[in-house]
């Protein structure tokens, strides 16, 4: 046993239930009959990123040429991936991204705290469209699409995204919409792969959490206790670690001897939650009002402070314990408990293997995160074994998961457009891109649009049809329909991708030809390097739509060159006159390769 | 059953994906069935957040009026003035001065009420997201079970009638748990614009790949995992908002939906139940979900009236005026009979208010119980009183009735289940409260 990690696993009422870590079919089940398994490079760019994009790092060429093996190739990448290029203050840089947002729709980005704090909370109104007090959450909504799209960092955006939810605030909140840029920046970002520790404290200082989640008025005597629920149940230990409101503090089993943790109480009951708000009561933020600065700096006001004794999960706190060092001893304990590693180690791999994930790679992920929890890159290293520990079938190594999980709408939309190598600078104040937030929107997965404190949910069930599905594919098509300016410009170059790395030849322009370029771009990747797509379902299903004319009954042959074709189909593929309406047929063919169960699964 | 049947049905409408000169969008007769006319529905309504139902039901007379107010000195609701509790019969409770719409109803015999509902002790958790997660499930202290109660009535209840086309609705982009593993389940948040190929111009007043894109989706989601079955679903969903032209909807005279603040959504998306359930398309569950409940900090105290500075009674003001309108819009169509409303939500708040003039997670709390054959203008269970002594870890409501109890009394007395068994693995159903009518037999119609 020496070395491994001890929950309350085996002791709370809730032990006896299998379904602690997951829910539905047994591990690896694919969730569609339909699914070609693909190569080893497509599975991993699906997973780790937002999906390939040609002719970047984050392509299956360029995945394919970083060694001999796949084991060698994934060790590389994930390596390659976790080393992201940084600035001088710690934070990832990426040229094709800093391109784009150096647009003069972007202004709140390189602002400081401070900086914000001013311009947006203090002088910020309620006036203007949007307000000038959510600039920043306006621009991070829509600079998180811009990031996804253009990274070569796809497995930082991943995560970046997983702590964001994590750590979940409302972006539109009081607090938040002013000062987003810095809670994305500086506390999820300059974090997302260093130490857990020092992200807690991070968030335990900041406006937005402060508000969100009520400590800022967190008084002496009748505590509110919000926060110091949530930072215990969602943040650190986890539910899986509550052992309900029936036991007191005294009555919980201690973790034995030669475990780490040894001595700790084994998880938490109600009044570690009750004892955690007591010493956190006072605890706010300045936000002017009487003589008092107005900052958005964390403070204590010391006479609605509890002073007297307290102990969470264990630690004592004597009466009169400066109120610093006391958050600083109950926090350390949050984050130092095994609990809280086991915590982290089954989400980690939930997010990256599947809502089922083995037991032996949580819990090798859950020692090196407790292993390192003083070391400065502690997440590195905990997902580094989240992803390369093989603890056999389930282990993110094993191609056997792929399938096993939906794409969330963010990640269905970014990936599509990804492989139509979309030219968009999502931004504040553009039309296109309220166009596209409004569609986006309806399905249910608007960024940091999350009222409850636990984040977007990452089971897969959760994300599997209805307006997830529609909504997602509804906002595809928009983007793909667009043509913006005087001269008309494609945000998605369906037709000059075709007729420039296909074939700008008529002839070739063939629904079975078109249908295999396209299946093959959109995967980066064919079944048949000779053949590509065709042979399989998918390739006939696609190719059948570029057949069918609009009134669904009359057909155009599969193989027949469109701009060869019988009377009345010569215009070709880039015009769109009736009957054929060739390129709208080709647009409408594409949403179909990216909406198909192949594309909508990772 | 679903995805067959619903895919009989719309290749006899004339939406079959054949030819565009046949199609009519938009204009079809209503296809209900005669064996549909008395089928019965049920409408959950889940109060996201903890709703705080010590201020929606609260004493204002006998022994535990003191104490109520002794411990919530800012907050409670008020006996006199604007903002008097509104009194349910000769009972010591009211309801809270912004729900006029539930209070009209408990008066007309259509609302009951049933005290101190929640998780049996022994299996109460504070947590929102383990308290929604077991409750969805229907399972006390577990969600290993992988799927809601609603999706097990569903499958094992065998009252589904046949043909069903819509046995199950979710008013929203996604379905919540009680749901999970019901993948046929309609979700819809908006029957405008939900389509995914509507953007390239008209022919002959079509989208002119529409019917095209359709049709590859549902060949391409032809296999039979779960997500083939969902993508179905959801490609069906598309095709019935036209067929049935969802977004041409009136509601009955009198069913007066929010249509703005914070329940404007809540209000659409009932107005949608309602405009489904209409159709007779074999209806037996919907799902509506309405958050903000987790009311930690300012949730009004009991003499604002003014519900700007009200954000509780706001919130209550919305939801009754919704169910208010939702009940009305069904009885004006003779159906009121047909539905009931159950309205839950995964915990009450601590009886103490806390230092913000708002409350913390607490345990009991009453659930709501709506429709015609209800019979209402009735509290049901035991308060278990908010004297010293009297409360669950001093703190709390004491738990009474285990909500199942409830659930299990609508899923078998009005939907005809004969499977309790299933839809709650392990529980000893000790029998109706006799919130309905004594009526096991499904009957065949009503009204």
């Amino acid at each position: 046993m020496d070395g491994q990690l001890l929950g309350r696993e085996g002791l709370s009422r809730r032990s006896f239930l299998a379904g602690d870590i997951g829910e539905g079919g047994p591990r690896g089940a694919s969730l569609s009959s339909a699914l070609v398994t693909p190569p080893f490079a497509a599975y991993v760019l699906g997973r780790l990123g937002f999906g390939p994009r040609r002719g970047t790092a984050f392509s299956v060429q360029q995945f394919n040429a970083l060694g001999a093996t796949d084991d060698a190739r994934l060790t590389a990448f994930v390596d390659q991936q976790l080393s992201p290029t940084l600035d001088g203050g710690g934070h990832v840089t990426d040229p094709d991204v800093a391109a784009r947002l150096a647009h003069e729709n972007f202004v709140t980005l390189d602002k400081s705290f401070d900086q914000l704090w001013l311009d947006h909370e203090v002088n910020g109104s309620l006036s203007g469209q949007p307000y000038t007090r959510d600039w920043p959450i306006r621009e991070i909504e829509r600079a998180v699409f811009v990031r996804a799209f253009y990274s070569r960092w796809g497995l930082f955006e991943q995560l970046a995204d997983f702590w964001h939810n994590h750590f979940n605030v409302y972006g539109y909140d009081r607090y938040a919409a002013p000062t987003f840029v810095s809670w994305d920046r500086d506390v999820i970002r300059k974090n997302a792969l260093g130490n857990f520790r020092t992200m807690l404290q991070k968030t335990f200082e900041a406006p937005a959490m402060l508000y969100f989640l009520d400590n800022y008025i967190n008084r002496a005597p009748s505590f509110n206790e919000n926060y110091a629920r949530e930072i215990i149940e969602l943040h650190t230990l986890g539910s899986i670690n509550y052992l309900g409101p029936d036991l007191q503090q005294n009555q919980v089993p201690l973790i034995p001897a030669g475990q780490p943790g040894a001595g700790w109480p084994v998880g938490y009951v109600d009044a570690d939650v009750y004892e955690l708000a007591r010493s956190f009561t006072g605890w706010t933020f300045y936000r002017g009002g009487g003589s008092n600065p107005n900052t958005g700096l964390p403070y204590l006001v010391t006479d609605q402070h509890d002073i007297g004794q307290k102990t969470v999960l264990g630690e004592f706190a004597a009466a009169n314990t400066p109120y610093a060092a006391e958050h600083q001893r109950f926090l350390d304990r949050l984050a130092y408990h095994p609990g809280t590693a086991r915590h982290i180690a089954l989400k980690l791999a939930r997010r990256f293997l599947g809502d089922d994930p083995p037991e032996s790679v949580v819990a090798a992920a859950a020692l090196e995160f407790w292993n390192n929890r003083a070391a400065p890159d502690q997440i590195k290293k905990t997902l580094r074994v989240v992803l390369l520990h093989d603890g056999g079938p389930g282990s993110f190594r094993d191609l056997g998961n792929f399938g096993n999980k939906t794409k969330k709408p963010f990640e269905a939309v970014v990936s599509a457009l990804r492989a139509v190598n979309v030219d968009f600078t999502v931004r504040r104040n553009d039309s296109a891109s309220d166009g596209f937030m409004d569609r986006f929107r309806r399905s249910g997965h608007r960024p940091f649009d999350w009222r409850a404190p636990d984040g977007f949910p990452d089971h897969t069930s959760y994300w599997m049809g209805g307006g997830a599905y529609v909504h997602a594919w509804r906002t595809v098509d928009w983007v793909l329909d667009q043509n913006l300016g005087a001269d008309q410009t494609p945000l998605a170059p369906v037709l000059a991708l075709t007729l420039g790395e296909f074939s700008a030849a008529p002839a070739d322009h063939t629904p079975n030809n078109l249908a295999n370029f396209w299946l093959t771009r959109a995967f980066d990747w064919a079944p048949s390097g000779t053949t590509g797509w065709r042979g399989t379902e998918l390739h006939y299903q696609v190719a059948s739509f570029m057949c069918r004319n609009t009134d669904t009954v009359t057909y155009f042959g599969a193989d027949v060159g469109i701009g060869n074709g019988p009377a009345g189909n010569t215009a070709g593929i880039g015009t769109d006159s009736g009957p054929n309406y060739w390129h709208s047929r080709l647009r409408g063919m594409v949403d179909c390769a990216l909406f198909s169960p192949q594309f909508m699964v990772r | 059953m679903g995805n067959l049947t619903r895919r009989a049905f719309l290749k006899g409408s004339t939406l079959c994906l054949t030819a565009l000169g046949g199609l009519k969008l938009g204009l079809h007769a209503n296809p209900a069935r005669a064996a549909w006319s008395g089928e019965r529905f049920l409408v959950y309504v889940y109060l996201r957040g903890g709703i705080d139902g010590l201020n929606l039901v609260c004493p204002i007379a006998g022994p535990d009026r003191a104490p109520y107010e002794q411990r919530r000195p800012n907050i409670h609701l008020r006996t006199t003035g604007s903002t008097a509790a509104l009194p349910l019969g000769s009972t010591n409770f009211g309801l809270n001065f912004a729900a006029t719409g539930l209070h009209e109803l408990y008066g007309q015999g259509k609302l009951a009420i049933v005290h101190g509902t929640g998780f049996p002790i022994g299996q109460i958790t504070r947590s929102h997201f383990d308290a929604q997660d077991y409750m969805e499930h229907g399972t006390p202290g577990s969600s290993s079970i992988g799927s809601g109660w609603l999706a097990r009535h569903l499958a094992g209840s065998g009252q589904v009638p046949d043909g069903a086309v819509i046995p199950a609705f979710s008013a929203g982009s996604s379905a919540p748990a009680s749901l999970l593993g019901r993948r046929d389940a309609m979700v819809l948040d908006d029957p405008n614009s939900y389509h995914p190929n509507a953007n390239n111009g008209t022919v002959d007043g079509v989208p002119r790949y529409k019917l095209s894109t359709l049709m590859t989706l549902r060949y391409l989601y032809q296999g039979s995992g779960d997500l083939d079955l969902a993508g179905t679903g959801a490609i069906e969903t598309v095709e019935l908002v036209d067929t049935l032209n969802i977004a041409n909807y009136t509601p009955s005279p009198g069913a007066n939906y929010p249509s703005s603040g914070v329940a404007a959504t809540l209000g659409n998306q009932a107005k949608l139940i309602a405009n489904i359930a209409k159709r007779g398309l074999g209806l037996q569950v919907a799902t509506l979900d309405y958050g903000g409940w987790d009311t930690h900090e300012n949730q009004g105290d009991g003499t604002q009236g003014d519900l700007n500075q009200n954000q509780y009674a706001n919130r209550v003001a919305g939801l009754s005026q919704t169910l208010h309108a939702l009940y009305t819009d069904l009885a004006g169509a003779g159906m009121a009979g047909r539905m009931v409303v159950v309205v839950h939500s995964e915990f009450g708040r601590r009886v103490r208010e806390n230092a913000n003039r708002g409350t913390d997670h607490g345990s009991a709390n009453p659930m709501l119980v709506l429709g015609g054959r209800v019979r209402g203008g009735q509290l049901y269970g035991t308060f278990g009183g908010l004297q010293d002594g009297q409360l669950f870890q001093n703190e709390d409501v004491m738990t009474t009735t285990d909500f199942r109890q409830v659930l299990a009394e609508v899923a078998a007395g009005h939907l005809g289940s004969t499977e309790l068994g299933t839809v709650f693995p392990g529980y000893a159903y000790p029998g109706p409260l006799g919130l309905l009518p004594g009526d096991p037999i499904f009957a065949s119609s009503f009204d």
